[in-house]
């Protein structure tokens, strides 16, 4: 079979209708969007309303979702994305060659990332700038939080914005996690990984990216229409007391939970259905396999958090009572599902971080990785064991007592898998003589701060211990290890790493190291205090508390401000690196043997000249054999 | 450490020592959160035995982590790596894995027996006759618990079904709290007996508790329940002598008796007022 | 299977062999995430049906849905899942002259939802009389938007075909025969629930 690219027509150089809209799609998705608002909720607040007996003043919830929901459609019709459908609902014939080259980026230039691109590259990067917006923002209301936990007393915020501030840093952060490591680097690097030129669908993929803008700002939103009080596990009954700022948080949340089943549809199709001829299942990196085990909690948890947010709105809408005890709903119905939705939700967080980190150690130890098999079943044992433990969010509940020992046990149980992720990197590390290079400092703390987050999750594990220790200080920490201290350190790790392959420029400084030093400290200095005040009773999302508790309080804030400090201190060193100072980066500095360092940088837009046809696994540093026939970059690499 | 043997032993004797200091420390310090009430100590007891026996697997994979990583400049060269350290061994892969499940099997089980050993909570309850008078300490005294937005109330039925905004325990007398709410889910926690038990509407949450030491206490909304949740922590508790108790019931008496007839019956649970969920 | 077959690289279903793989392995995956969904909706018909919570499951006087237009709501996809099945084995076997049977799918995919926007609208339930209401209504509303849906992807087959701009691939026409046939049989679950299980 040919595998090489045949001589792609020259782009015709007079932009068509399809394209010059394409350009402006940005513009006129911000056209659409008000226009979409204006209309929906013109309808939402006086047609519908009317007709089903609801509020039908301009301020009721019908009339703010509809008009978040066709801003969303109006949006999506701006950039372009409805093209392609109407299109085909019309039976009008497809779109030429050229414009679906220009579609995918094959002209080059800035102006792809700011608009509808099919090149999963693109798509990448789109999703690397808005994770680091959301993070920056989220971090922003965290700074917020810390300042005004210095006194144990309301001094700079009222109770009604403090609340939104919790609301918006932990919804925000949830929506930064949920696709930190996917959206960024599984986008880029699957598809490579597996040998083929694109992903399954790529326009699909290009929307699961722009629902996140949208979802932001909805979420942003929130804060003119009054706020949210409910934190960003949206408990009933307390959701359908809440102001219109609660739909805001709903339809943010919904839009996130559409891109990640999306996503994972995609990513799993794509894993399952484009890998090149030679590439079996158990010869894809590591890397990949986390991400395939992701997609399938992705795709079948989402639709639980689609269904639990819809009744919500219903329920706001339309006074429906499904989580309204006395009209015979129950808040414990949206405690149920939103957390069978919300645990496999936090190992969409985990399961990248450990592939991606598993992916890159053996480049640092320059060893194989240490049972390749044995991680694969640790991950896809994470993946099935998480959706069988959600109800230890709930032990104090009051519900099903009989059951808590099995969710207890089915808790604990997740440890041996994850366990299975430590063996094999302490395997990996074992008598290897390790570069410390940036990135792997950052995955050293990545497998410390994980094992102190999932040692304080074995005591909310334990019933008996959870009683004491659920929602206060103590649950919040430890989430923040294992989210914050592993996922978001495993983030940074991966931004230093790829970044030379992604955009050929470093960020690797001295001012780095520093950095990481300071992250690392900051970090385990707030949330040693954040452990040691939950475990003397301090509860979360409190304004006010007991004023015993003030130093621990103080030192946890000053440490905090250090942590945002040195995040910001990140963020800086990317942007004056990779956008200001472009620092030409070496072609393969790591020596990884991975076939995404064997495409040249830039890569390709179809990634590879010619789709290699023999592979093997990327961590044969005993050897120095690379994962594929494409030759190396760099001079062939000798074991270390 | 070039030699395979003698990096070994090093870190297993570091990690001995790590162990056996750390249990030391953890069996002697007082544990969260205290040793208030039958529950409490329990509780703290758990938290000791999960420590204690966590602590060497934490201290075990830190010093791996540690020692792997710093140790490496006397790693050997690659002819002198085995193979079995470079690309896996199954019965090691087992070992460990068996080795983990075993020890989960455990945790759990220790979970369960104690979870079953001190009874501390019926969960939801759709009994709805109040517990007669208690004849002894071992037999419980209801009290409920109503958490409304922002506040506790607490009613005795086996003394007139009277309220109070002040928490009264006798010591050593087995409490029955049976915890509800008026509106939203909150949810009733003392720290310092242990307790901790949601509020929902419509539902009746409780949990037993023998309360063995005498002083006074905070309790506190552990459930995010709107704007002033972070101050939903004024209502003060006391556990008291049994005779003191007794005083505090008469005077709490004598203080209600004017207000008793417009007090609703006293029921598990009540419907909340629906205008509650509007906005 | 490359996907060089189109010089752009892009992977349109349409285009490449390929693409009939990537077809089938999504539409059973979309077909995984529609069972999760359901099954939300189930657990809470079941769940607050168990509770009946103040009593407001089924208050008196609630009726089911309206029988005689249920059962033809229930009828009239079963058309048009026969004419897609036919379709399917028509273009598997090579046949050529299949435009009859694609109006008929999509004159009966069209009826489906005109007959369950009908039916929706006959239930005349009060959505604050209790929860089998609103659980109800809500299922049927997220079932109307899925028949929808797929009727929407009939469609743009169907014109595709007819206008000869893409003719249907036997995956295109096994997939959408599926993705209607997993609806049918969910919309008969449903309605055999909020019929007989009250």
């Amino acid at each position: 079979m040919d595998a090489v690219a045949p001589a792609r027509p020259p782009i015709d150089s007079r932009p068509t209708m399809a394209r010059r809209l394409n350009d402006w799609g940005l513009l006129l998705g911000v056209i659409g969007s008000i226009v979409g608002f204006l209309v929906g909720w013109a309808i939402g607040s006086v047609a519908i309303a009317y007709s089903f007996g609801a509020d039908n003043s301009l301020g009721s919830d019908p009339g703010i979702l509809l008009g978040y929901s066709l801003s969303v459609v109006g949006f999506l019709a701006g950039m372009g994305f409805l093209n392609y459908p109407i299109g085909r609902l019309m039976g009008r014939p497809k779109a030429s060659e050229e414009d679906n080259a220009y579609l995918h980026g094959e002209g080059g230039g800035i102006s792809r990332y700011f608009r509808m691109t099919t090149d999963h590259k693109v798509i990448g990067l789109q999703y690397l700038v808005m994770i680091l917006a959301f993070l920056f923002i989220g971090g922003l209301g965290a700074m917020f939080i810390r300042a005004e936990l210095l006194t144990p007393s309301p001094t700079v915020a009222t109770p009604q914005s403090y609340l939104t501030l919790v609301g918006l840093h932990s919804t925000l952060m949830i929506f930064m996690a949920s696709a930190a490591i996917i959206g960024p680097f599984g986008n880029y690097f699957v598809p490579i990984m597996i040998g083929s030129r694109n992903m399954a669908f790529p326009r699909l993929e290009a929307l699961t990216f722009w629902l996140l803008p949208p979802a932001g700002l909805i979420l942003l939103s929130t804060v003119f229409l009054g706020g949210f009080t409910t934190g960003w596990t949206g408990y009933a009954p307390l959701s359908d007391q809440n102001v219109a700022g609660m739909d805001s948080y709903l339809m943010a949340f919904a839009l996130i939970g559409l891109s990640i089943g999306l996503s994972g549809l995609n990513m799993i199709a794509t894993i399952i259905t484009k890998r090149a001829p030679g590439m079996p299942l158990t010869r894809m990196p590591i890397f990949v396999w986390g991400v395939f085990v992701t997609s399938f909690l992705g795709l079948l948890a989402a639709p639980a958090l689609i269904g639990a947010v819809l009744m919500e709105t219903i329920d706001r809408s339309f006074q429906t009572t499904f989580y309204v005890p006395a009209g015979g709903g129950s808040p414990f119905l949206w405690e149920n599902l939103f957390w069978f939705f919300g645990h496999p939700e936090v190992y969409i967080f985990m399961i990248p971080a450990f592939g991606i980190v598993m992916e890159m150690l053996p480049v640092f130890t320059r060893r194989p990785l240490w049972g390749y098999r044995v991680s694969i079943a640790g991950m896809a044992g994470i993946g099935l064991l998480s959706f069988t433990v959600w109800q230890h969010h709930l032990f104090v509940s009051g519900l099903a007592p009989s059951l808590r020992p099995f969710y207890m046990f089915s808790t604990e149980l997740i440890s041996v898998p994850t366990g299975i992720v430590y063996l094999v990197a302490l395997g990996s590390m074992w008598r290897a003589r390790t570069r410390f290079s940036t990135p792997m400092l950052y995955i050293g703390a990545f497998f410390f701060n994980f094992l102190i987050g999932g040692f304080t999750g074995v005591f909310l594990s334990d019933v008996p211990s959870d009683f004491t220790l659920h929602a206060s200080y103590f649950v919040q920490a430890h989430f923040h290890y294992t989210i914050m201290g592993a996922e978001v350190f495993a983030l940074m790790a991966a931004i230093v790493y790829f970044l030379p392959k992604m955009t050929g420029f470093t960020m690797d400084t001295k001012l780095l190291k520093f950095q990481f030093w300071a992250v690392f400290l900051t970090f385990n200095g707030t949330f040693i205090s954040l452990i040691c005040v939950g475990i003397l009773g301090m509860t979360r999302r409190t304004i006010s508390y007991a004023s015993y508790l003030q130093p621990l309080n103080v030192s946890a804030s000053v440490f905090a401000f250090g942590l945002g400090t040195s995040m910001a201190l990140f963020l800086g060193i990317l942007i004056w690196e990779a956008v200001i100072k472009r620092t030409r980066a070496v072609d393969n500095p790591w020596e990884s043997l991975g076939v995404e360092w064997q495409v040249p940088t830039p890569v390709p837009v179809f990634n590879f000249d010619r789709v290699p046809t023999a592979w093997s696994l990327p961590y044969d540093y005993d050897t120095g054999k690379p994962a594929t026939d494409l030759g190396s970059v760099t001079p062939a690499l000798s074991g270390a | 450490m070039r030699n395979r043997a003698t990096a070994i032993r090093v870190l297993i004797g570091t990690w001995i020592v790590l162990a056996v200091a750390g249990d030391i420390g953890l069996g002697l310090a007082p544990m969260p959160p205290g040793l208030a009430s039958n529950l409490a100590s329990d509780e703290s007891e758990v938290i000791r035995v999960l420590s204690m026996a966590g602590w060497p697997i934490f201290s075990g994979v830190l010093a791996g982590l540690f020692f792997t990583l710093i140790i490496n400049k006397f790693a050997p060269s690659q002819s002198e790596v085995t193979a079995v350290e470079l690309r896996g061994n199954s019965r090691l892969q087992a070992t460990w894995i068996v080795t983990t499940v075993v020890l989960v099997l455990i945790l759990a089980t220790y979970g369960t027996v104690e979870l079953a050993v001190e009874e501390p909570g019926g969960g939801i309850t759709t009994v709805s006759a109040a517990l007669p008078a208690p004849t002894s300490a071992d037999q419980p005294l209801e009290v409920q618990v109503i958490a409304q937005q922002w506040w506790f109330t607490f009613r005795y039925p086996t003394y007139g079904g009277i309220e109070t905004a002040q928490l009264v325990l006798p010591v050593g007398q087995k409490i029955e709290f049976n915890v509800t709410s008026l509106d939203v889910v909150h949810s009733f926690n003392f720290y310092a007996l242990g307790v901790k038990a949601d509020a929902v509407p419509l539902n009746d949450n409780q949990v037993t508790v023998t309360p063995t030491e005498i002083g006074t206490y905070r309790v506190q909304c552990t459930e995010l329940c709107g704007l002033w949740h972070g101050n939903m922590a004024e209502n003060t508790a006391m556990v008291v002598s049994q005779a003191d108790f007794a005083t505090w019931i008469q005077q709490q008496t004598a203080l209600d008796a004017p207000v008793m007839k417009y007090l609703p019956p006293y029921s598990h649970t009540y419907e909340p007022d629906p205008a509650v969920y509007g906005h | 299977m490359s996907d060089v077959a189109s010089p752009t690289g892009l992977t349109d279903v349409q285009d490449v062999a390929g693409g009939d793989h990537t077809l089938i392995v999504s539409s059973r995956l979309m077909m995984g995430a529609n069972t999760t969904l359901q099954l939300t909706f189930l657990f809470t018909f079941f769940y607050l049906r168990a509770n009946n919570f103040g009593g407001m499951w089924h208050p008196s006087g609630v009726s089911a849905p309206p029988e005689v237009l249920a059962l033809v709501a229930l009828l009239v996809p079963i058309v048009a899942l026969l004419a897609l099945w036919a379709v399917s084995r028509a273009i598997a076997q090579g046949t050529t002259s299949i435009n009859g049977l694609l109006w008929l799918a999509l004159a009966f995919v069209v009826l489906t939802g005109a007959v369950r926007i009908l039916m929706m609208y006959q239930f005349g339930w009060d959505l604050q009389n209790g929860t089998y209401i609103d659980i109800s209504t809500v299922w049927y509303g997220v079932l109307l938007a899925e028949f929808i849906m797929v009727g929407l992807w009939v469609l743009s087959l169907v014109m595709g075909h007819i206008r000869g701009t893409s003719p249907i691939t036997a995956a295109q026409a096994r997939t959408v025969a599926e993705q209607w046939s997993y609806i049918t049989v969910v919309s008969f679950a449903v309605y055999a629930l909020t019929e007989f299980v009250t």
